[in-house]
């Protein structure tokens, strides 16, 4: 099936508008409504308290926007991250970068800091991120193959995983050492204008960024040599890369906890769409992020389990197989 | 004639002789001011509220916090244990009370050392908690302070109970808990009762929770309960658990009744006092 | 095409500590066939990689025309240079269209990138590949094409850029005597349509036969420049490669299948 590209994004953001709006109806957990209106839509017409505005507002407008920037933010991050390390496999969840984010995240906000100066939680998740990127492109950047770059990855979360357990650990509230949970499975649960206006402008950043480097990543697909000879400057489009990778994951991670695989599924079910283009992978993936977090996470809302079901063990269900089917792919491509 | 009265006077002597020996064996009470240690918070409480000073050989470490205790620098000055059996291994003690959280694998040892134990489960009724305080005051030599304690107890609930309007349950108003973490309290919970006997219903059964579940944020928004009851903020250092409660979406039309949480984590004689505090609530809500 | 020669005078590269180019020199006239050969480790690609400005630690001088190459925006040197490195990659599963197309890359507008390609990129990538006879490799795979189509499109990529200086490192590795005789008559076309082609090779026969000027690099110096006559030598041979001809037999154009090799 061959459609063209500009289709293809017309579809992927209609697509992603319609789940949207679909999200901004459903309630936050099917099996709480107890046989009242679950449609948002007819309680906003009758309303004479403010709840359902209130509701709205507060409740299913960041939740739904929150998605559809941080599903945006993983795909595009997820291309970005394939385009710069030249490899199919690279994704922030899998080598480490989402995890580092969330060490970041954590020393920010069980310290303290983030209590005095609310920025500090997502920065804290990019400079996390960006430790990791920069440890995975200087092992992994130049001619290393894939099983450098994973073995990097599994170090790097390694690292970072005992080092976020450590800190909730460590921290004297007797909460924390729970909270692991969240962080490690990620979830857009009672997120708040306060989490968007944070992360959003930050991940916004982040996108223009990697957009600025989008045409050099074609060029690369013949080498950072050949690149360079056909006028392509690579340092810094590897440098508006990873800052922009790294802003883009960090803000994120830091106001959802790690959602992991939506970099490294999204960009490979929409390569062949895209004509094996990088630059265009990058626009699409972006879309497509978007798309399958708001679906992952109005998923979670329609199961009917009585405790919160993670948007993480949604995306890793999914993508985890994927990664495996991947290698082996992979395996025998390299053989 | 059977039993001549030699015999009578006998079986007398020897009765009087027994009856002492036997309440002992059954009840359990003593007068000797035993030593305790204390491997769980709410059993900490109680010890701290009734045994002297001198009684007391170990606590956990949760109760010089003052978010859990409400004796938290009383606390201070006791022998600190994290609520295992080798913490207080070397300490003298004559009894050990434990609780739902001291883990199996610690009573079990201390089973085998043949430490006598207490085991009390947190109580989920006033009855319960009653109960407990006085088998906790029995065994510790204390019975009098507990009979006390108990008996101002229940002359504050009945108090409320007296000064209760008759309105019917069906038009009360609605009272909804907030914990970290969103989670409520639902049917069987001791704070469901002290919430009935103020005269509130709860907005939480209504929706079928029970207690330890969590509360989603709409359904508090559509069930919209005339007060919110929620844990005094802001906790020295900072979880998610917390970030909860200062959600954008809760802070409307909703009255918030801040509640020193170490009253209620742990159940004392004195939820009286809260169950008179929300009652004084209820008469302002309803005026 | 706008003709230029390449001036390149007392090159010093160090690659780490090493030396790798000592005072090099060397000049390639527009129309004419350039050959670098030399024994391997002898500096050829880091000569050419200086050459097409992916080297930036080296000392001396680079021009085009009268032009510095330090002084040129990397966008100009990429007009004006086309280079094809060993060995060359492609990491993503492209066409051998998409292939050819990249060669356009310095022509194509900064925030564009989405569009089509101009009629002129359209025109120009035609070309290329109707000069090395892979229109009908077009919709094909790169990866799934032989080593001598891969050979073709990657020339054809260059060809693209229609640059007037084309610089190519061994485009022979790895082919068979038809697509090397084949491939090195389509840099000698371009050549003769007044682009000045730079060579790096390691076939001497080949170099010998199409190039219409060489260079021997001996222990990162030059050690001979000149026509092939002039350079292929026994004497120069010798210090080189250190090879030797058979007992007897005169100096009649190579014909290394013969030569022996140097053992004392």
């Amino acid at each position: 099936m061959h459609i063209g590209f500009r289709k293809l994004l017309l579809l992927l953001a209609v697509t992603t508008l319609c789940l949207f709006c679909l999200s901004l109806m459903l309630p936050s957990n099917i099996l709480s409504t107890n046989g009242a209106a679950p449609f948002l839509l007819l309680e906003l017409l009758n309303d004479d308290t403010d709840i359902a505005q209130t509701i709205l507002i507060e409740l299913r407008i960041p939740r739904a926007t929150l998605a559809l920037f941080v599903g945006a933010s993983l795909g595009l991050a997820g291309a970005a991250m394939q385009g710069l390390l030249r490899n199919p496999l690279a994704e922030p969840g899998v080598v480490g970068v989402s995890g580092s984010a969330a060490l970041g995240a954590t020393l920010a906000f069980y310290t303290g800091l983030a209590t005095i100066a609310p920025l500090a939680l997502p920065l804290g998740g990019i400079a996390g991120a960006l430790a990791a990127v920069i440890v995975l492109f200087s092992m992994a950047g130049k001619r290393a193959g894939t099983t450098t770059l994973l073995l990097a990855g599994i170090a790097i979360n390694a690292i970072a995983g005992a080092l976020t357990a450590l800190v909730l650990n460590l921290s004297p509230n007797p909460f924390a050492a729970m909270e692991i949970i969240f962080w490690q499975m990620g979830s857009l649960a009672d997120r708040s204008l306060l989490h968007l206006q944070l992360a959003g402008p930050l991940m916004a950043v982040g996108w223009i960024l990697i957009l600025l480097a989008a045409p050099a990543t074609r060029a690369l697909s013949l080498g950072e040599v050949t690149a360079a000879s056909l006028g392509t400057n690579v340092r810094t489009t590897q440098r508006q890369i990873i800052v922009g990778t790294a802003l883009c994951v960090g803000a994120g991670v830091a106001v959802t906890g790690v959602i992991g695989f939506v970099g490294l599924v999204v960009p490979h079910l929409l390569r062949k769409l895209c004509a094996n283009d990088p630059a265009k992978l990058l626009l699409a993936s972006a879309g497509g992020g978007a798309t399958l977090l708001l679906a992952a996470d109005i998923a979670v809302r329609c199961i009917p389990v009585g405790t919160e079901l993670k948007l993480g063990v949604i995306t890793a269900l999914l993508g985890a197989p994927f990664f495996l089917y991947l290698i082996f792919q992979l395996r025998t491509l390299e053989q | 004639m059977g039993i001549s009265i030699f015999s009578r006077l006998g079986l007398c002597i020897i009765a009087a002789v027994l009856a002492p020996v036997a309440s002992y064996g059954t009840v359990a009470e003593t007068t000797e001011k035993l030593r305790i240690a204390s491997l769980n918070l709410c059993t900490d409480t109680l010890l701290l509220q009734y045994a002297d000073p001198q009684q007391v050989a170990s606590i956990t470490w949760l109760s010089s916090d003052e978010n859990l205790s409400p004796f938290a620098t009383y606390a201070q000055q006791f022998h600190r244990n994290q609520g295992r059996a080798e913490d207080i291994l070397r300490l003298s003690v004559d009894l050990v009370l434990t609780g739902p959280s001291t883990s199996t694998t610690t009573r079990a040892m201390l089973r085998r050392m043949h430490v006598p134990t207490l085991h009390l489960e947190d109580a989920t009724s006033i009855n319960a908690l009653s109960i407990n305080i006085r088998r906790l005051t029995q065994a510790i030599g204390q019975s009098a302070r507990g009979k006390e304690s108990l008996l101002q107890m229940h002359e504050k609930l009945t108090e409320i109970t007296n000064a209760a309007d008759k309105t019917p349950k069906d038009q009360w108003p609605y009272a909804a808990f907030l914990q970290p973490n969103g989670l409520t309290v639902g049917y069987g919970s001791l704070s469901n009762e002290l919430l009935n006997l103020a005269g509130f219903r709860n907005s939480a059964t209504l929706l079928g929770l029970r207690t330890y579940q969590r509360f989603p944020l709409e359904s508090l928004l559509r069930a919209r309960p005339d007060l919110l009851i929620a844990p005094t903020d802001q906790p020295k250092y900072p979880a998610l658990a917390h970030e909860l409660l200062q959600h954008p979406a809760l802070s409307g039309t909703m009255l918030r009744h801040q509640i020193d949480p170490s009253t209620l984590i742990c159940a004392t004689s004195r939820i009286a006092d809260v169950a008179m505090t929300l009652a004084t609530k209820r008469q302002q809500l309803v005026r | 095409m706008a003709v230029a020669k390449l001036t390149a005078s007392a090159i010093q590269c160090h690659i780490g500590t090493q030396l790798a180019l000592n005072n090099i020199s060397l000049t390639a006239e527009p129309g004419q066939l350039t050959g670098i050969i030399g024994t391997n480790g002898a500096g050829k690609s880091t000569l050419l990689s200086v050459l097409a400005g992916v080297q930036s630690n080296f000392r001396g001088h680079v021009s085009f025309g009268n032009k510095q190459l330090e002084q040129m925006t990397s966008n100009e040197r990429a007009r004006h240079i086309a280079y094809l490195p060993q060995n060359p990659q492609v990491h993503w599963d492209l066409t051998a269209q998409q292939v050819t197309e990249l060669g356009r890359v310095p022509y194509r507008r900064r925030f564009n990138w989405l569009g089509p390609l101009t009629a002129a990129d359209q025109q120009a990538v035609t070309a290329a590949m109707a000069a090395t006879q892979c229109e009908d490799l077009a919709p094909r795979p790169i990866q799934s094409l032989s080593n001598g189509e891969r050979m073709r499109v990657h020339l054809a990529r260059v060809l693209a850029v229609k640059a007037p200086i084309i610089l190519v490192d061994e485009p022979t590795t790895g082919l068979d005597p038809y697509q090397q005789i084949h491939c090195l008559e389509v840099l000698r076309d371009e050549a003769r349509q007044g682009g000045t082609v730079v060579m790096v090779l390691h076939d001497l026969d080949l170099a010998a036969r199409f190039c219409d000027q060489l260079l021997l690099l001996h222990n990162n110096q030059v050690l001979s420049h000149g026509s092939p006559a002039e350079v292929l030598t026994p004497a120069h041979l010798l210090t080189a490669y250190r090879i030797k001809p058979p007992a007897g037999l005169a100096f009649n154009g190579l014909n290394l299948a013969n030569w022996e090799r140097q053992t004392d």
